[in-house]
């Protein structure tokens, strides 16, 4: 391979095979392509970005070696591949028990609806990420995944290692405990 | 028909969200009909608000904030693995712990008696075994004259002194077959003497 060739305008296959070969500033390119859109992610799905910093380097150190093993035949793509390897360690993470910085706990909120009537919208993204981080493991990563990363459900489900028809339930499933959770906040935004 | 595809409709909203640009794309030819079928289904038109206030509590959560620094940091963090895992993997390997473990003096004079010699094949054999067999039989040997050396002289010196009639049994004892030891220990004279120690006894 040509040695002047401007690394980052190299795509992820052939950036994996130079990383296969131990090629660190390789690694350096692919992992800053890649590790933004990782954190948030991650950060999403533990609502901590200390916790979400650790697993996104660990995920990147499973990329420098597991990178020989990665056949490009255009299929997988590798921010597919990244994705799934993230929430895997976020999974693995949540699972965990951990004690909980009294720092990272956010404020109760009253949901109910005249609560709802004095709270900014601050106080209302807390209650939807309060209603986010209530919802079931799967459900929360299918709307991560679809709603906010804005992957296609065929993506998530790759991500997953799920049926697209699997993450379409979950989306369905997951807009409906919000919905009903969100009760308050939905009906006095009708009414303004 | 309609019927269908206000079942459609609201099944993509319920999924997808209010917004046709968050549809997959085979699902985007029924983008169109949305707005018009909303304007005459009551039901479709509650069910679209529903989808856009959910949507947009959903978009009131901030976007979680990620610089340069947070991903430098990262990144360093990540390399300053790899470069331990990689210095790990070039270490030759450690002694193995049987070998570290086996420090007793059972095994040491195993070690002495050819056990730990290494194999070397010499002929379709192995040097190792011939010399481990080699100092077991030259040990046993040794372990047995050692005994037929020390075992019957205090019989034969206090036998002398003490009665001349178990003297001559033991001469003959002597003259026979010394490398018998079974017979050294059970010989007449052994006997004898077994038999006046319990008459002594007896008195």
């Amino acid at each position: 391979m040509d040695g002047d060739t401007d690394i980052s305008l190299l795509g992820d296959d052939a950036l994996l095979g130079r990383v296969a070969a131990g090629d660190s500033a390789a690694f350096a390119a692919l992992a800053a392509r890649h590790a933004p859109k990782a954190l948030k992610l991650a950060q999403r799905v533990l609502n901590n970005a200390a916790d979400a910093d650790e697993v996104v380097q660990e995920a990147l150190v499973r990329v420098w070696t597991g990178a020989r093993n990665w056949v490009p035949d255009g299929r997988a793509r590798f921010s597919t591949w990244l994705h799934r390897v993230v929430v895997n360690l976020c999974i693995d993470r949540r699972r965990k028990p951990v004690h909980a910085d009294i720092a990272d706990v956010p404020e109760p909120v009253d949901p109910s609806p005249s609560a709802a009537h004095l709270v900014d919208r601050r106080q209302t993204s807390t209650l939807v990420a309060a209603a986010l981080a209530e919802l079931p493991e799967r459900q929360r990563l299918a709307v991560s995944l679809c709603y906010y990363e804005e992957m296609s459900a065929g993506e998530a489900a790759q991500v997953l290692s799920l049926s697209v028809s699997a993450v379409e339930s979950l989306l369905a499933r997951a807009r409906r405990a919000l919905r009903a959770r969100l009760a308050g906040p939905l009906r006095d935004a009708e009414g303004a | 028909m309609a019927k269908t595809d206000t079942r459609i409709l609201k099944r993509l909203i319920g999924r997808y969200g209010a917004d046709p640009r968050r549809w997959p794309q085979d699902a985007a030819a029924h983008a169109p009909a949305l707005a018009e079928r909303a304007r005459t289904d009551a039901d479709l038109a509650r069910a679209l608000a529903d989808e856009r206030a959910l949507d947009a509590l959903l978009s009131s959560v901030p976007e979680p904030k990620v610089d340069t620094a947070r991903v430098d940091t990262v990144l360093a963090l990540a390399l300053r693995d790899i470069a331990v895992l990689t210095h790990e993997a070039a270490r030759p390997p450690a002694p193995s712990r049987h070998h570290a473990l086996n420090t007793s003096p059972w095994h040491r004079l195993w070690q002495a008696l050819g056990g730990g010699a290494a194999t070397i094949k010499i002929g379709g054999g192995k040097l190792g075994e011939w010399a481990r067999m080699g100092w077991l039989a030259g040990a046993t040997a040794a372990g047995l004259a050692l005994g037929m050396i020390t075992l019957p002289q205090p019989a034969l010196q206090s036998a002398a002194t003490t009665a001349p009639a178990t003297a001559t049994t033991i001469a003959g004892a002597d003259t026979g077959d010394t490398l018998d030891a079974p017979s050294l220990l059970f010989s007449p004279y052994a006997v004898d003497t077994l038999g006046a120690s319990a008459k002594d006894a007896r008195r």
